[in-house]
């Protein structure tokens, strides 16, 4: 089972099991993780899910409707920007964190 | 009990009448006893809870446009941005976009709409009473949006009588024949005020919204046709006119009635945080609707496939599941986001400008008005989709 940590922007650590095929951020959300906001509800319409991959180079690549909604994140784009919603978890993840912005709004 | 349509007395009692004068307290009763139900007098269903709402909006896959609109259809046009899907939608997007994401809104968006809030405000009574929809917040909207748009040189009054002549034909849902014939002649007039505009815009584009709507997203040598450049526009004004200004008198109305403008007042910062609560207290936008795809059963309801679902985001909310108090303008609230600006692929395309446009209104009115208190006037406010105070008479007294 892929295990997935968040790192708030105050520090704080919360890990939680993630399930193939879901997206990080429909794990996030049924966490209630304060820092997720996904007010498209998963569709790379607006943004605000954003998260700092710690190992992006890990991931699928970032598709070209995610990259042109990452121009539009609030805090700032990195190589390690992705949307949570368009990244799926995957079973050979092992472990993954991932860093919630400051703000996403 | 009788057998109804809906199975239910006082469901297939509701009128559109009651909905109208003031939705709340039905939404609170239907969230208590039957949060998804057949409605008779919309022929469709009721979504009325938080989770619900947002999932079915987040699932495309399961709730697409609903196949027959005819409200939306008479006035913005077939396959208007509002109702199409797939490629045809993702075309529309691709031309509205570009200029409210929030990479470019963030770039102009200061430049644009702060000198447009300052002259406004600046000509508002230093004391005495007014109506702060009709003297500022519409005027600050559509000037904030016109120019966005690339039409900064149409008067304020013939924007807002274009966007209120729209907006009666799109809350047309009686189908009453006066307000199509209105919002006809509006539309012609408006065709020979863009006319020569785009024609300019079609050999010098520019950054403005008009000139998006010509060529974004359009192979080289071409340009979109005259007929989806004005389904697109008329939504993007009677939605860009609608939600900065009238989320911005709901926060304000908000704010007076529990005494909290003070703090605006004192600390600006929280205007977004505001506008926030404001957006949540009483959606401009009440519900948007889908179609099923195939058969879903919500909250023990078994709907069949093609059922047209009305999600009521304003219902939404307020859901005691989720929301403490939520017919309580409390500006430091906490709790999941409100779902104002809808969600899925059709997710409201202007959030971020209408977002900042209302920010930059309520900065500009706090810096010349921190004394301000209702007036005895007080306020009217109806509308069941649409809705937000129509006026919102305020006094302000010298600091």
């Amino acid at each position: 089972m892929p295990t997935l940590t968040f790192v708030l922007p105050d520090g704080t650590r919360r890990t939680v099991e993630g399930k193939a095929g879901l997206s990080v951020m429909e794990v996030a959300m049924a966490e209630d993780l304060p820092g997720i906001v996904a007010e498209c509800g998963g569709n790379a319409m607006c943004a605000t899910c954003h998260v700092y991959a710690d190992a992006a180079d890990r991931l699928p690549p970032v598709s070209d409707v995610e990259d042109e909604m990452l121009g539009s994140t609030a805090a700032p784009r990195t190589p390690a920007s992705r949307l949570s919603c368009q990244v799926e978890i995957a079973d050979d993840w092992d472990e993954m964190t991932f860093d919630v912005p400051e703000t996403q709004l | 009990m009788a057998v109804t349509a809906s199975g239910i007395r006082w469901i297939d009692d509701i009128d559109i009448a009651a909905l109208e004068a003031d939705p709340y307290p039905l939404y609170a009763r239907l969230r208590a006893e039957a949060p998804c139900v057949f409605v008779p007098a919309l022929n469709a269903y009721l979504l009325t809870t938080y989770d619900e709402v947002r999932a079915f909006l987040a699932d495309t896959d399961l709730g697409r446009a609903p196949s027959v609109q005819p409200v939306l259809e008479r006035t913005f046009g077939p396959e208007n941005i509002l109702i199409a899907d797939g490629a045809v939608h993702r075309d529309r997007r691709a031309s509205v976009d570009p200029p409210l994401r929030r990479g470019a809104v963030s770039g102009y968006i200061e430049d644009l709409v702060r000198p447009i809030a300052a002259q406004e405000a600046a000509r508002l009574p230093v004391s005495g009473t007014y109506d702060v929809v009709a003297e500022y917040l519409e005027p600050v909207s559509t000037r904030g949006l016109a120019a966005m748009l690339g039409i900064g040189d149409v008067p304020s009054e013939t924007l807002r009588r274009w966007f209120h002549t729209i907006i009666g034909a799109a809350g047309n849902y009686t189908f009453q024949e006066e307000p199509f014939r209105r919002s006809d002649e509006v539309v012609a007039e408006i065709k020979d005020v863009l006319e020569p505009i785009l024609t300019r815009l079609e050999t010098d584009p520019d950054g403005s919204g008009l000139s998006h709507l010509l060529h974004a997203g359009m192979p080289p040598g071409r340009i979109r046709s005259r007929e989806d450049i004005y389904s697109a526009f008329l939504i993007e004004l009677t939605g860009g006119m609608q939600e900065p200004g009238h989320a911005a008198a709901t926060t304000l109305l908000g704010l007076l009635r529990e005494g909290t403008y003070g703090e605006i007042v004192a600390d600006p910062d929280l205007i977004p945080t505001a506008l926030a609560e404001g957006l949540r207290w009483i959606a401009p936008i009440g519900g948007v609707f889908r179609e099923t795809t195939r058969a879903v059963t919500i909250h023990g309801q078994e709907l069949p496939p093609g059922s047209v679902v009305w999600c009521m985001v304003a219902s939404a909310n307020h859901d005691e599941r989720r929301f403490s108090d939520g017919g309580r303008y409390q500006l430091r609230r906490s709790g999941p986001t409100h779902l104002s600006f809808g969600g899925g692929r059709h997710f409201c395309a202007g959030n971020v400008f209408g977002r900042e446009l209302a920010r930059i209104a309520l900065e500009e009115l706090v810096a010349v008005a921190p004394a301000l208190r209702l007036a005895e006037a007080g306020w009217a406010m109806k509308g069941w989709l649409f809705r937000s105070p129509q006026q919102l008479h305020v006094t302000t007294v010298e600091a």
